[in-house]
């Protein structure tokens, strides 16, 4: 899978107290991933703010997008050297006011999504030098 | 990795779950520069730390019933020196630590706790109970006109000893078998530290004034301990109450109100104050 996708309700972020444990489960489930070994090198990460007419329709609409840039300069720092992009897309799959189109973002999402693979860059290693002939001896391509 | 194990005592209420839950935050929210560091998640129970420390963040108390019994936790760090090192603390019930000194008794399990190399003794700052006389508090009643009535003695009961004198006594335990392991360092944490402010005493003279019994059992070295003293904010102030229908705290909302939670925490070591929590922890493991 190339693409690792971490979405979040927009919603939590208008709350004075559930904002701050988004940040925190965000970064929580992105650690265990990594620790468990979940995560396969040259993978993207996009974080997926749903519910983003929700979020400008509020009053705290500024301070849930410093929220949302909050989150994903900590994801960066923290997990920056793990994934090999990280973007964000706040998304609106189906609002329910008039001023935010239906689908927005979701394009954005999916052409991140299928971004071709970034390979790996590998650190170019000379062949063991071996004494014996016998040692030296490789299996032909068939 | 190395392994270390403090062991966090405390009479109920005293801020233990909510110092680890504090402690957790800032560990694993990297917020700010700290003397230990978050390295991993460990393979044990976390879900209890990531519980308490959402229920830190949403600035509402912990939950007593839903930390019923003890817990071991474990959090990977690294020190100064990018040493990996796993630090194991018990969430114990303050209940246990009451039985102690009430019923003399203690857990074979708890005994196994209490065999901690380093000890964070935490100490509820606000509402320390002073020595009294019966004499003052006549004197006192007598001042306010308020009439004592005679044959209502209210029988002796171990809980109603003074605060240092219980504290006292727990220490003493740790020093005696089977819980004496030997030397070990002790920090003292006075918790609600921003109520005890207003007295503009730093947490060694604030020991020695309301708990000078306390002041004098580790000052005269009595059982060896090498110990330090700490004035601890963990909340930042009044938080939100467990119990349905009581009513929310101002407090708690202009504290959910700040970008930054750990923003909320103060540690006062001496006249330096910082958000460090990791810092008594650091020192116990010196």
């Amino acid at each position: 899978m190339p693409i690792l996708w971490r979405s979040f309700d927009g919603q939590r972020l208008l709350d004075d107290g559930m904002r701050h444990n988004v940040r925190s489960e965000v970064c929580m489930m992105l650690q265990a991933l990594v620790d468990g070994g979940g995560v396969a090198a040259g993978q993207r990460l996009a974080l997926v703010l749903t519910k983003q007419d929700v979020v400008l329709n509020s009053d705290l609409r500024e301070r849930a997008g410093d929220d949302f840039n909050r989150i994903l300069t900590k994801v960066q720092s923290l997990f920056g050297h793990v994934f090999s992009e990280i973007r964000a897309f706040p998304v609106a799959a189906s609002p329910q006011a008039p001023e935010v189109r239906r689908g927005s973002g979701i394009a954005e999402l999916l052409s991140f999504w299928l971004k071709p693979s970034i390979p790996i860059p590998m650190a170019a290693t000379e062949p063991p030098e071996f004494e014996r002939a016998y040692a030296r001896l490789t299996l032909l391509d068939e | 990795m190395t392994e270390r194990s403090i062991v966090i005592i405390g009479l109920p209420g005293s801020g233990k779950t909510t110092f680890l839950a504090a402690l957790w935050h800032l560990v694993t929210d990297h917020d700010g520069d700290t003397a230990l560091r978050f390295q991993k998640l460990s393979a044990g129970d976390t879900a209890h730390l990531h519980r308490i420390a959402a229920r830190w963040r949403e600035a509402k108390e912990q939950d007593r019933t839903g930390v019923a019994g003890h817990r071991m936790v474990s959090m990977n760090l690294l020190d100064q020196k990018e040493t990996p090192v796993q630090v194991t603390f018990p969430d114990v019930p303050g209940e246990a630590y009451r039985r102690m000194w009430e019923d003399r008794d203690c857990d074979p399990e708890i005994a196994d706790i209490l065999n901690a190399e380093g000890v964070l003794l935490f100490i509820h700052s606000d509402s320390i109970v002073f020595p009294a006389w019966v004499v003052e508090q006549a004197d006192l009643a007598k001042q306010l006109e308020l009439e004592v009535p005679d044959g209502q003695e209210v029988a002796w009961h171990p809980r109603l000893a003074p605060t240092q004198v219980q504290v006292v006594d727990l220490l003493q335990l740790l020093c005696e078998p089977p819980l004496d392991i030997g030397p070990r360092r002790l920090a003292i944490m006075l918790s609600v530290w921003d109520k005890a402010k207003g007295d503009c005493l730093a947490p060694r003279e604030y020991l020695e004034s309301k708990l000078p019994l306390l002041g004098q059992y580790l000052r005269q070295g009595a059982n060896g301990w090498t110990w330090q003293i700490y004035g601890i904010s963990a909340q930042g102030g009044d938080y939100d109450p467990v119990a349905p229908g009581k009513e929310a705290k101002p407090e708690a909302e202009q504290l959910r109100k700040l970008d930054q939670p750990s923003t909320r925490i103060s540690l006062v070591n001496g006249s330096c104050e910082s958000h460090d929590l990791t810092e008594p922890l650091a020192w116990l493991m010196q």
